[in-house]
């Protein structure tokens, strides 16, 4: 059965440039607490995810990686502009939610195997 | 190279002048600096892998520094289960066995040597067998603690496991010693390959889960060195950024270090070793063997010396 891509590298760059965003001294202290928040939530997700295989291309999967492409974009335009950390939060926020979708649903598929 | 070459080309002129061509001779230098080779590797990885759940309470630490929050026992909490983490060990251990036993072959002169040999990699294939068996049911015990506990870190060897628990199983030593290494390397093959890749694999995988655990300790630094700094005569502050320039190149070079190509060398030269067995063992044979070899050994080396520098700069600085 083929494997899809395994969200798990890109996740990985996302929680180090999380963490990279909240050091950031330009970032506003309460923005700076919620990227930490949000990269420590989303590192516990990593190691979760990191040995699991996909093979189907469930709605959970597809919101997972979509979440994950938004939140990427959001970064990228805040370093451009730190004004725009704001962005990460909110997409964080949601790649977070999607992640335990993806997670239960995983969790599930293991317990009928 | 030219001098590498005629080299090689003495060693194995001397091996046909001592023992005659179809002796086992010609494998013994390569077989022991592959087996030196995986003791060394191993013993880099070992360290690895037992830190992963250390650089994660770490981490997590750090996290609740940044997050304003108080420690607490959850923060260190294993994030991969110990029996996950001891399967990766024995397997380790087994690819060890296997090069240790390759050694043994090359060098022994008596059946009862080479039944020993075989003997040690028997007992840890059928280690590893055992814990991979009892890994279902922990991993179902599991399933009860959310899904983050249930799939953290899942390793599945059970398919070369089961192929290296049927060699050790009906592997006849021979009394000549080259049959005997050649129908053990040749048969470990594709197994042992297979266990090296599946390992492989996953320290990429696990990689992933420690860069960003040096992700939050990096950040966690800045902090701390931020407050650190407000409390520092202008004297002092020197000395502090020093600390600080220090603290982070160690980071800097765990993170750069990538332990799953210390697997993929080690694979790459498993693979010269075996073709090296299948081939007419002439000169050009031996030295791209042995070309492999060193490109395995010299980034061990690299690896180890790293590993080495980091502990040395962390010692002077406490």
């Amino acid at each position: 059965m083929p494997t899809l891509q395994n969200p798990a590298g890109q996740l990985a760059d996302v929680v180090s440039r999380l963490y990279d965003l909240a050091g950031n001294s330009q970032v506003p202290p309460a923005q700076e607490q919620a990227l930490w928040l949000q990269a420590h939530d989303l590192r516990g997700d990593l190691v979760a995810l990191v040995a699991m295989q996909f093979s189907q291309n469930t709605t959970a999967y597809t919101a997972a990686m979509t979440s994950l492409d938004k939140v990427t974009a959001a970064l990228d335009q805040a370093q451009q502009d730190i004004t725009k950390a704001i962005g990460v939060v909110t997409g964080a926020g949601q790649l977070a939610k999607s992640l335990d979708d993806l997670l239960k649903e995983a969790a599930q598929a293991a317990a009928t195997v | 190279m030219l001098k590498e070459v005629k080299r090689l080309g003495l060693a194995w002129l001397s091996g046909c002048w001592l023992c005659g061509c179809t002796t086992v001779s010609v494998y013994q230098t390569p077989v022991a600096d592959f087996q030196k080779a995986v003791n060394t590797a191993n013993d880099s990885i070992r360290p690895y892998l037992l830190g992963v759940n250390n650089l994660i309470a770490e981490a997590n630490l750090y996290d609740k520094v940044g997050m304003g929050k108080d420690w607490g026992t959850e923060d260190l909490h294993a994030g991969i289960p110990p029996e996950e983490i001891q399967v990766r060990l024995q397997a380790l251990s087994t690819i060890a066995s296997y090069a240790n036993a390759l050694g043994a072959v090359a060098n022994s002169t008596d059946v009862a040597q080479l039944g020993q040999a075989a003997q040690g990699l028997g007992d840890d294939v059928n280690g590893l067998n055992t814990t991979i068996q009892g890994l279902a049911a922990k991993r179902t015990a599991r399933a009860g603690q959310g899904a983050s506990a249930n799939q953290a870190a899942t390793l599945d060897l059970s398919g070369p496991v089961s192929s290296l628990v049927t060699l050790v199983g009906t592997l006849v030593i021979e009394g000549k010693q080259k049959a005997a290494l050649e129908a053990a390397i040749l048969n470990g093959d594709k197994p042992v390959a297979q266990l090296i890749e599946l390992l492989r694999s996953d320290l990429r995988a696990l990689a992933l889960v420690d860069d960003a655990s040096y992700g939050s300790i990096q950040t966690g630094m800045v902090k701390l060195y931020n407050d650190a700094r407000g409390k520092t005569d202008p004297k002092s502050l020197i000395a502090l950024i020093d600390d600080f320039v220090q603290k982070n190149n160690s980071i800097q070079t765990l993170r750069a270090l990538q332990v799953d190509s210390l697997l993929s060398d080690m694979e790459n030269a498993h693979a010269a070793l075996v073709t090296f067995a299948k081939s007419r063992k002439g000169p050009k044979d031996l030295s791209d063997l042995a070309a492999q070899i060193d490109v395995f050994t010299a980034h061990v080396k690299l690896f180890a010396d790293a590993i080495a520098s980091v502990q040395s700069a962390i010692n002077a600085s406490k």
